[in-house]
């Protein structure tokens, strides 16, 4: 009689479609232990699947048909589930059709999965920390440019050479409208944080993805400034930085 | 135990009624309409981060519903280790939102730190009792409550099992101090799945464990054939899961029940009618019973 962790072992080959010798510790019963497992098979197949389809509906529709579904499992075993909690699962999927779709007219799909992921990442990201504004102002003034600037923890960026904003948006929903889109109309630099009920996707301009980039990258004020006025000399950043205080997408400070 | 003996303070009782799964999609008509139903069971791990619309949901939720926590991936079955991210997670919760009642499965879900998502089959052995009793004794030491751990439904049996199912979910649950979620869908699918009798296996369950039930749908898939019943959560009970649990109900009587249907999710107002429906054979249980 096999031990528990035999026994699991034995089921987890299984499930990944390998010959696993569980088949021995099935019973039969009208079905033989291969079919039986591989319906558990299937459902790991289909669970993969339907989590996709719900957390890429865009992806879902471009790809068309059982698109998902025929990389469900690829994808599972590509980039396994390490957690009990599913939310997760879909991290690196947007890499994983990148690698699929490399040099096919198709891998701005890979794109678009990147801007739902970060759509998905938004919604239950942590919620930011209040603004300080009585502690940044009682800093002096030339100090500002040495403090590093926390973006909030929803806020993402993504970026791609296609019109992926345009793409995402003609999909999003399962009976929307078939739109044409160009993908050589020109790419997207996007901004994504949460709002009140969801999230929010703006389009960045050159000068505030330069600036947001640098922040990103826990660059000082001084240096993401720096960033900003280095692709457009004429722009003042302070509205930048207050705007991006006043709707929450930065949420606190520190010392560079 | 009843599952809700050993409520912690600012938890509410669950009401002997029947509730209804809580999906995101039905928040803001819950929140909207506030219909008349026992109480919501939320699958815990919905429920993990800290941030976003889900929890600030559940949180104006519970001023109005009883609620309970459902858990599907803390893999208690399993092998590995006990995950101290997961079950880190699983207490926060359960102390932010003061739940009626935990529950969890009596399954595995992953080996060697892959997760399958799935409630994958245990074999009724005495090993695998003693290990499910270690497992679910730390998760209560954890949460400092009891919880409840539910039958699960199962497509193949081993040949290694040394007592029936019924056995083995009573030794497990008597072992550990836990109680039972006895779910009615679930024996019905492993009895007619395995040739099981589905009224001797609620007989065999004590009635001292149970703390709550579940009802669903099933799918029935044929090949070759055979058939096979899936546990899909679809639709309403059909007539024979419906007869066991008038029988549940009967033997089990003051435990809350929970309608679960999770695939192909219907409008909240199709929910609540069937909750409402399952009230009415009990409150007829009842009367015929006084």
């Amino acid at each position: 009689m096999p031990t528990l962790r035999e026994l699991q072992a034995a089921f987890a080959r299984a499930l990944k479609g390998d010959a696993s010798g569980a088949d021995a510790w099935v019973e039969a019963g009208g079905f033989a232990p291969e079919r039986r497992l591989g319906i558990y098979r299937h459902n790991v197949d289909a669970i993969a699947a339907g989590y996709l389809r719900a957390a890429f509906p865009a992806v879902t529709r471009l790809g068309g048909g059982d698109y998902l579904e025929g990389l469900a499992r690829d994808y599972r075993l590509a980039h396994p589930s390490r957690s009990g909690n599913l939310q997760d699962f879909g991290a690196c999927f947007a890499d994983f059709l990148a690698a699929q779709l490399r040099e096919t007219p198709y891998d701005f799909i890979a794109d678009v999965a990147r801007l739902e992921w970060a759509y998905q990442d938004v919604l239950v990201a942590a919620n930011p920390q209040t603004f300080d504004l009585e502690a940044f102002l009682a800093i002096p003034p030339e100090a500002h440019e040495t403090l590093v600037f926390n973006l909030a923890p929803s806020v993402r960026r993504v970026a791609s050479r296609y019109p992926i904003y345009a793409l995402w948006e003609a999909n999003r929903t399962e009976d929307a409208e078939v739109t044409l889109i160009d993908l050589q109309a020109g790419g997207d630099c996007l901004l994504l944080y949460r709002v009140a009920g969801g999230a929010q996707v703006i389009e960045l301009d050159a000068p505030t993805d330069a600036f947001v980039s640098a922040l990103l990258q826990r660059a000082s004020l001084g240096q993401a400034m720096a960033a900003l006025e280095a692709v457009d000399p004429e722009r003042d950043p302070a509205p930048v930085l207050f705007e991006f205080i006043q709707l929450g997408r930065i949420d606190g400070f520190a010392p560079a | 135990m009843r599952g809700t003996s050993a409520l912690p303070s600012g938890a509410q009782a669950l009401p002997v009624q029947t509730g209804i799964g809580l999906r995101a999609l039905h928040h803001d008509d819950l929140l909207a309409s506030k219909p008349p139903i026992g109480w919501l069971e939320a699958h815990s791990e919905n429920y993990f981060p800290d941030g976003g619309s889900q929890p600030e949901a559940l949180e104006r939720l519970r001023a109005h519903y009883p609620i309970a926590l459902h858990g599907v991936g803390l893999s208690l079955g399993s092998t590995d280790p006990l995950s101290s991210t997961h079950l880190a997670h699983l207490a926060r919760i359960v102390e932010r939102f003061e739940p009626s009642i935990v529950s969890e499965h009596l399954s595995f879900g992953a080996f060697d730190g892959i997760h399958y998502n799935d409630l994958l089959p245990l074999p009724y052995t005495r090993e695998c009792v003693a290990h499910l009793v270690s497992r679910i004794s730390a998760v209560q030491d954890r949460l400092r409550r009891p919880i409840l751990v539910e039958n699960a439904s199962c497509y193949l049996r081993y040949r290694a099992d040394e007592m029936s199912e019924a056995e083995f979910v009573g030794e497990v649950a008597r072992q550990a101090g836990c109680g039972v979620l006895l779910d009615i869908n679930n024996i019905y699918v492993n009895a007619r799945n395995h040739g099981l009798d589905a009224q001797a296996y609620i007989e065999a369950i004590p009635v001292e464990l149970v703390g709550e039930m579940h009802l669903a749908g099933h799918t029935v898939n044929r090949h070759d054939g055979q058939e096979i019943l899936i546990d899909t959560h679809i639709g309403a009970p059909c007539a024979a899961v419906f007869a066991l649990y008038v029988q549940a109900v009967r033997r089990f009587s003051e435990v809350p029940t929970l309608f679960e249907w999770d695939t192909d999710v219907p409008d909240l107002a199709t929910l609540v009618a069937e909750a409402h429906r399952i009230d009415r054979v009990r409150e007829q249980l009842d009367a015929d019973a006084a």
